[in-house]
């Protein structure tokens, strides 16, 4: 099947110093792929390098990016935004105040309807109506005329997923979308999208820093860190055997359950402020870092669809250090 | 509607609504309800106080009082309302390209309103008078084109607040171009301040009509505004106190009117401050 979004070595610089560098990867209709990767390493900007709303000082420096093999970085601004809510849709970390407060819910969503579906305001409130239900909020025609601030955070946030609906898109963007909710909620939130995902088949990228959820809704992820993909498979085989030291680390770092703990891991060191070094970007908190660590690296295939951005990934030595980890 | 409605229930707010409606309809019936003619002169009986056939007493012309407040209410109200409106789109679209575009916009922008805001408003207006010449139009227009720079600038600032709100983020990702972007989502929600300055300018507006009438370059004789006559009082102010005191409370009333239908109308738009006083 061919990838519905695809993109290749995608660059992103502030200014002049870089924040995104050689991100590539491709996404199939219908499928479900997790970024995980800590604050700042460049999992939000991708994402809204995907949707052009990149803003000042952040700009595409290199690299492209393919929806529907069209390539989105030499389209006009006027087709974008025809993109933008129809074909791809973003929903956000901040539930609370992505809705704007001064007009009611169904408003909202039928102003979606009115931009991408060519509808008139009495028809899209009341397929606004329809929407709401869609995402489980009981009593929808009531609530169509509530105000944001009267609703809690997950309702808010079924809000938002039924307006990014509303436009049918074929690739949802989820931006931490539960970070800000209650663990009880995040589940339902989580469990929702993926229902919708089954009844639409949209492609959906989910950005979090939560490998649980990863591990429980996408089917393939990409591990970020300092704005590079170190690491790139199917959530199995980086559940199973880990061949980057920084995503082996990431999972060490989870608590386990039913096992009695003192302390967690944490991985020493931060992430490095300045990303224009030469060598691995993790070399200097990496437990295992040798002299090669300090020449460049580049994404090395372990299995067919598993690779890691580390020399030892395809010397089989990635194994040995996965085995003595654990 | 349902604002109207809101607005219905804040007392103060309806209070100020009901003065400001009875002085309008003043003004439009001032030829059927003013008791004499407010040109017809009688030097004999100049200053005299309030009595049955002058209720609020002659000027030093002998002129009714209440006659000339009645036809000045048509155009104290006028200047009032129409220089606040020019002066309120003015400042709106000016904020806007400022806050909203930003960069060498907003450097143009601001920069020319703090020129605006070097020269006295008083001055401004006053010598644009005397160049275009007085009347009814210039003083309205000039008035109108003087006090835009308020608006801008609190419009600016909480342009650039709202801008970086993640709602209007999402309104971005679904598609919305940037005249929607600005008009639904960002405007709407910088009203409240400009809600509040526009009674607050309207009342300004009637002062600053009366002074220039004072001076002469504002309304001429044998027209009248409340602000002249109460200036022309101010002479007699201790022989007959009359004359101002009355012009005077008119456009206190006028004023706190406008003010208090402002708060009204800030709470009533605000959907959250609503809910906090239920």
């Amino acid at each position: 099947m061919q990838d519905l979004l695809k993109v290749e070595g995608l660059q992103i610089a502030f200014g002049t110093s870089p924040v995104v560098r050689q991100v590539s990867f491709g996404l199939k209709p219908g499928e479900t792929l997790g970024i995980v990767g800590e604050s700042g390493s460049g999992k939000s900007v991708t994402a809204l390098s995907i949707m052009g709303l990149l803003s000042h000082p952040g700009r595409i420096t290199a690299g492209s990016i393919t929806f529907r093999g069209q390539d989105l970085l030499t389209l006009p601004e006027d087709k974008r935004r025809g993109l933008r809510g129809s074909s791809m849709a973003m929903i956000f970390q901040e539930p609370m105040t992505c809705l704007n407060p001064v007009y009611t819910v169904g408003q909202q969503i039928g102003e979606v309807l009115t931009l991408h579906r060519g509808m008139d305001k009495r028809k899209a409130l009341a397929n606004a109506a329809e929407y709401l239900e869609r995402v489980g909020i009981p009593d929808p025609a009531k609530r169509l005329r509530n105000f944001p601030h009267e609703l809690s955070g997950g309702m808010r946030q079924r809000v938002m997923i039924a307006m990014a609906l509303a436009g049918q898109p074929e690739l949802l963007i989820a931006d931490e979308p539960t970070t800000a909710l209650d663990v009880t909620v995040q589940a339902q939130i989580l469990d929702l999208l993926s229902d919708l995902q089954k009844d639409t088949g949209m492609a959906q990228l989910l950005i979090t820093h939560d490998l649980g959820l990863v591990a429980e809704y996408a089917q393939r992820a990409i591990v970020m860190y300092a704005g590079q993909v170190v690491e790139t498979g199917t959530v199995q085989e980086l559940f199973e055997h880990p061949a980057h030291p920084y995503t082996q680390g990431l999972l060490q770092s989870l608590p386990l359950w039913g096992e009695a703990q003192d302390r967690l891991y944490s991985i020493p060191g931060t992430v490095p402020r300045n990303l224009n070094m030469e060598g691995c970007a993790f070399a200097a908190r990496c437990p295992h870092v040798e002299a090669a660590c300090h020449q460049s690296q580049h994404m090395l295939p372990v299995t067919a669809t598993q690779s890691a951005r580390c020399w030892r990934a395809s010397s089989g030595k990635a194994k040995e250090v996965a085995q003595a980890c654990q | 509607m349902k604002t109207l409605k809101r607005l219905a229930h804040h007392r103060l707010a309806t209070a100020g609504a009901i003065v400001l409606l009875l002085l309008s309809l003043l003004a439009v019936f001032a030829p059927f309800l003013a008791p004499n003619d407010p040109a017809d002169v009688n030097p004999s009986q100049g200053l005299r106080g309030p009595s049955l056939q002058y209720p609020f007493g002659q000027d030093a012309l002998g002129r009714c009082i209440l006659s000339r407040m009645l036809f000045g209410a048509r155009i104290s109200l006028t200047v009032g309302l129409l220089a606040g409106v020019i002066s309120l789109l003015v400042g709106v679209v000016m904020g806007s390209l400022a806050g909203y575009f930003g960069g060498w916009v907003d450097l143009l922008v601001m920069r020319l309103a703090e020129v605006f805001m070097t020269i006295p408003q008083f001055l401004l207006v006053m010598a644009s008078v005397a160049i275009i010449g007085p009347s009814f139009n210039t003083v309205l227009i000039i008035i109108g084109l003087s006090s835009w720079t308020g608006y801008a600038r609190v419009l600016r600032g909480e342009i650039l607040a709202i801008k970086q709100k993640p709602f209007v983020e999402a309104a971005r990702a679904y598609g919305s171009g940037h005249l929607r972007l600005l008009s639904r989502h960002v405007l709407p929600n910088c009203w409240s301040p400009l809600i509040v300055m526009v009674t607050l300018n309207v009342a300004n507006v009637i002062l600053l009509e009366s002074s220039l009438s004072f001076l002469g370059f504002g309304i001429q004789e044998p027209d009248a505004s409340w602000g002249s006559i109460l200036n022309q009082g101010r002479t007699y102010f201790q022989t007959a106190p009359h004359i101002a005191t009355f012009p005077g409370l008119a456009i206190m009333m006028a004023v706190l009117a406008f003010n208090l239908l402002g708060d009204g109308m800030r709470d009533a738009l605000d959907p959250k401050l609503v809910e906090e006083a239920r």
